[in-house]
């Protein structure tokens, strides 16, 4: 048991293998529920929304003319949605980067033996907790001209780096990215925690009687055994910076001039300053389309590795 | 995890420790200190004495008690069938479910209130927990699943061979190597109840349906943000979430030294 | 181990049944919408404004004075609540109340011409044939769709901006009297920013209109009455007024009366805080901000700012200064009114909490004791200055008695003829011109393309 696989792996692809999956017992009763319950509700949103991305819709009684695929035209050709499409793949690979790395590195420390870990872990875990609208006002003043980042440039010989972090289209991103950061590195904390209660203590041991560092063991025993919770993380970053809102709406409103705008904070501009519901609709439906294409992929790809 | 002998690198391990979790508590220490400022413990009064706020708590806790039982069940049936059950075109079944991750809250909204209030539940704290769940389930399906395939088959086999039916290997197997993934998938669906928001406020017009995240409004409106006694609000309400957290935790790690996992 | 995980399968069973009951029972509690409590007729009103707290004072008075009806109130943040609204209203299980106001975002009437029910019957039941007459003047005709004539909402209360606010005692203690125009302005600026403050808070960022403001306030000292005209259609944004008022604020950081990162800066918490704090001399807000000319609420205010033992300053308005060749004055509307949902299964109650609020004396004086709304609905009622424990009457009255006049007086109004295209499209204006080098042509260009015009 050192390799885990990805949701999608399935190890029994050759022959001989798939005759024993035949005795499995049938599974489709303990799906059910789960399917039920989610497919159930939300497919019906995603229907609703896929009717409005092909009308015109204001927010009325009615709902306005069809314009066939008109929205999904205008939104294929609009700067806008392409920006935030950028942003969202540097939001990804930035945020994935440090927050599955910080993860693990949380998670095989507290697994060490480390006093008061209970404190290291709450502290860790507080970030997850605190819903974004309470902690954004505090971020802004984290990230403030006059604030504790900028204090701590400036005196510590950086004085050349400090600026005004949210008043700039060439930082903007990097506040979102960088509070996310901060916000999710609990998240993959207590999935790596867990996963990496799965590694056989005995293994660990062998590795260390052959004389491996506690570094080596890291790289080379621990991360292969959480890979499957790791490509799991990265499914859900796809998804999660896809439809990414939160942050963005609250610390910059996407801006200034959208330079740090997403897919979820351009449809709530649609949908609620605009009121332009069928282009939102469309663009949601574009996201969706977005979010399973790559989350899909992913897999596959970690399918044939 | 890391084996640490000697003084000096036990000494090292705690260094690197606290130099990690530093950028972690500049935001909690302007948070909490903000907390305090202006009328001090005042502010933490102030939120106390908000009318009702029993009834905000209470009706968090009962949301978030039935959202995580539900998903805890229909989670781990799932991981398991998914996992080690035999199932055609089982990803297709996987990633129908995934694609109800996707859609943002506000595309949401609409189609979600046309439902509730076609079945009646409008008003009841089922149209707040049923989609709360919908949402988490993909999730929670996901990572369990992740989970249970890092459990050796034949674990599950020796247990049929032993002459356990379906249910049993379920019960007796599946559920208590599962320990540690179902602490986390409660403290997730624990989380993402708790924190809810838009749902809550536009579904439950009822004032003694309140629940904990609209708190802040009472000291935050049009003309009118006062940071000190949201930020104290803020962390009375976390402060259950922690408990869970931390009294969830101690168990599981219980759990672990007992071997469970071998 | 075996008996550990009986354990918890156990407690969530048990747990899962207990929390099932409470459900159960919470269902019987609600009843339907609009259900009676007590034999009284329950109402529910949604609105983004006023605040949870004074919303529930206008209740309580409410009920006091009609003791057979119910009010619940829902407050929702600016932003939620007309994605909230929307689907309500086209439900059956609406609120009874809703609020609108004249334009903008956030509730402005042109969202909603769907969900209205006709006012004016109500209003003439209670007032008389010459209803009109006895309303502010403005307040009806922007409250009404004009393509149907359908009045959507009765008037609450109106509100006055494109003016400032100064800390009086800051400018007492530096020897400076309020600027008359651009070059005293800047002056007075390096006097300030000498003696160790913020000369004017101002946060332009987000999707607050407060940037936008200051832009208009900028363009129509250019030429006032162009601002509307550009709003209507009638002038093109790609005008040389528009573009000077680009330059005008973008000189205002240049020279130092706003600070250089307002553009990353909120108006509220942030602005608002470092004016509130004694920190900052001069401030964007309208007539709102009469409300922290009290003592006490200014305290509290300070606290809400952090500052633990607040020390009150006298907080006076200020109309614009001759910023770029005349005075603009002020601009007011009215700010928002009760809308009666037509599906609403209590109409007759809801009909009676709007007139009660907007028709008589009684009603109006429960909302002018709260002076967020600043300008009374009904002609003829005003402030009870007396009543007002102010920081310095003998010069805060007559000046804030003159500020009452100056928004009473204008015929320029705020939100009236802004559709939320323009509105967006301004928003990303002011965030070009203080985050980017982009000429005041190519700016003014991006919002001709994108403003919708709303005659």
């Amino acid at each position: 048991m050192t390799a885990i696989d990805a949701p999608a792996v399935q190890r029994d692809r050759r022959k001989p293998k798939r005759s024993r999956m035949a005795l499995k017992p049938a599974g489709i009763a303990w799906i059910l529920p789960a399917f039920v319950l989610s497919v159930g509700v939300i497919y019906f949103c995603i229907g609703y929304s896929a009717v409005l991305s092909v009308h015109e819709y204001r927010g009325g009684l009615e709902l306005g003319d069809a314009v066939g695929l008109d929205n999904y035209r205008t939104a294929l050709t609009n700067p806008l949605f392409w920006g935030a499409l950028r942003h969202t793949l540097i939001f990804f690979v930035a945020v994935s980067a440090v927050q599955i790395t910080m993860g693990i590195v949380f998670a095989a420390l507290l697994h060490s033996r480390v006093r008061c870990a209970v404190v290291f872990k709450v502290i860790i875990f507080l970030p997850v907790v605190i819903a974004p609208a309470i902690m954004s006002p505090v971020h802004r003043r984290v990230f403030a001209t006059q604030g504790p980042i900028n204090w701590l440039l400036e005196h510590s010989g950086l004085d050349f780096l400090a600026q005004p972090w949210l008043a700039q289209t060439s930082t903007s991103l990097w506040v979102v990215i960088g509070v996310q950061v901060w916000s999710s590195i609990g998240f993959a904390f207590i999935l790596f925690f867990a996963s990496m209660g799965q590694i056989d203590p005995s293994i660990i041991e062998a590795a260390r009687i052959d004389g491996a560092s506690n570094l080596r063991i890291l790289r080379s025993l621990v991360v292969p055994s959480v890979r499957g919770t790791t490509i799991a993380l990265l499914i859900l970053n796809v998804i999660t910076s896809l439809k990414l809102f939160d942050y963005p709406y609250l610390l910059t409103r996407g801006g200034p001039v959208y330079s740090s705008d997403f897919l979820g904070t351009y449809i709530h501009r649609e949908a609620v300053a605009l009121t332009n519901l069928g282009y939102a609709s469309a663009l949601a439906i574009l996201l969706l389309v977005a979010a399973i294409g790559t989350a899909v992929a992913m897999s596959l790809r970690a399918r044939e590795r | 995890m890391f084996e640490t002998r000697g003084r000096l690198a036990r000494v090292a391990l705690h260094v690197i420790l606290i130099i990690l979790v530093i950028p972690f508590v500049v935001p909690l220490y302007t948070m909490i200190s903000g907390s305090f400022q202006g009328e001090g413990l005042g502010n933490y009064l102030a939120v106390l004495n908000v009318p009702k706020l029993a009834y905000f708590f209470r009706n968090s806790a009962l949301i978030a008690a039935v959202t995580i039982a539900i998903v805890y069940a229909v989670t781990m049936m799932a991981a398991f069938g998914f996992s080690k059950l035999r199932i055609r075109r089982r990803e297709v079944f996987f990633w129908m479910m995934m694609a109800a991750l996707t859609l943002p809250e506000v595309v949401l909204l609409s189609p979600l209130f046309k439902m509730a209030a076609s079945v009646g539940l409008y008003n009841t704290f089922w149209a707040v927990i049923i989609p709360i769940a919908a949402l988490q389930v993909p999730f929670t399906v996901l990572l369990t699943r992740t989970y249970v395939d890092g459990i050796p088959d034949d674990l599950f086999e020796a247990a049929r061979i032993d002459g356990a039916g379906t249910i049993r290997t379920f019960r007796n197997v599946l559920i208590p190597l599962s320990k540690p993934m179902a602490v986390a998938v409660v403290v997730l669906v624990l989380i993402n109840a708790w924190n809810s928001y838009l749902l809550p406020l536009v579904f439950l017009t009822d004032p003694n349906y309140q629940v904990v995240t609209l708190l802040p409004q009472y000291f935050q409106g049009q003309y009118n943000d006062d940071q000190t006694k949201v930020m104290a609000g803020a962390l009375l309400t976390a402060l259950p979430e922690i408990i869970a957290y931390v009294s969830l935790q101690k168990y599981f790690e219980r759990g672990m030294a007992a071997g469970a996992l071998k | 181990m075996r008996s550990n995980t009986r354990g918890i399968i156990a407690t969530a069973a048990v747990a899962g049944l207990l929390a099932l009951g409470l459900v159960g029972c919470g269902d019987k509690g609600a009843g339907g919408s609009g259900g009676d409590v007590e034999g009284k007729t329950t109402i529910n009103w949604w609105g983004f404004a006023p605040d949870v707290t004074v919303g529930e004072a206008y209740v309580a008075a409410f009920e006091a004075a009609n003791p057979d009806i119910h009010v619940v109130y829902k407050n929702f943040e600016n932003t939620d609540y007309a994605p909230a609204l929307r689907p309500a209203l086209q439900s059956d299980q609406g609120p009874d109340i809703y609020e609108i106001s004249a334009g903008g975002n956030v509730a402005g009437i042109q969202l909603w011409t769907d969900y209205f029910h006709d006012l004016t019957p109500a209003a003439e039941a209670a007032l008389g044939a010459d209803w009109k007459d006895k309303f502010a003047p403005g307040y009806i005709d922007q409250l009404t769709w004009p393509e149907t004539g359908v009045l959507s909402a009765l008037p609450l209360g109106g509100v006055g901006a494109q003016m400032f606010w100064y800390n009086k005692t800051m400018l007492d203690d530096l020897g400076l009297e309020p600027p008359e125009d651009y070059a005293e302005w800047v002056e007075q600026c390096k006097t300030i920013s000498d003696a160790g403050h913020t000369c004017m808070a101002m946060g332009a960022g987000g999707d607050m209109t407060f940037g936008t403001e200051l832009l208009r306030t900028t363009t129509s000292s250019v030429d006032t009455g162009y601002w509307v005209r550009a709003l209507k259609g009638e002038a093109s944004w790609e005008d040389p007024v528009f573009y000077e008022g680009i330059d005008i604020l973008r000189s205002m950081i240049e020279d130092g009366i706003i600070q250089s990162d307002a553009i990353g800066v909120q108006q509220y918490p942030e602005a608002n805080n470092t004016f509130m704090a004694g920190q900052a001399a001069y401030v964007q807000m309208g007539t709102w901000y009469t409300q922290y000319g009290g003592r006490e609420a200014q305290i509290v205010a300070a606290k809400a700012a952090g500052i633990s033992d607040p020390d009150p300053f006298v907080m006076m308005p200020m109309m614009t200064p001759n910023l770029g060749g005349e005075k603009p004055g002020m601009v007011a509307e009215v700010e928002w009114g009760f809308a009666v949902n037509p599906k609403s299964k209590n109409i007759e109650a809801a009909e009676k909490f709007a007139t009660w609020f907007t028709t008589t004396q009684e009603g109006q004086e429960v909302i002018l004791k709260h002076l967020d709304i600043g300008l009374p609905a009904l002609a003829g009622m005003g402030p009870n200055w007396d009543e007002i424990d102010l920081v310095d009457p003998d010069v805060q009255v007559p000046a804030y008695k003159d500020m009452y006049a100056a928004a009473a007086e204008t015929s320029e109004t705020r939100q009236l003829h802004l559709s939320q295209e323009t509105a967006n499209a301004l928003v990303v204006a002011v965030q070009e011109a203080l985050a980017t080098k982009n000429t005041p042509e190519e700016i003014a260009a991006k919002v001709q393309a994108a403003a919708v015009p709303r005659p």
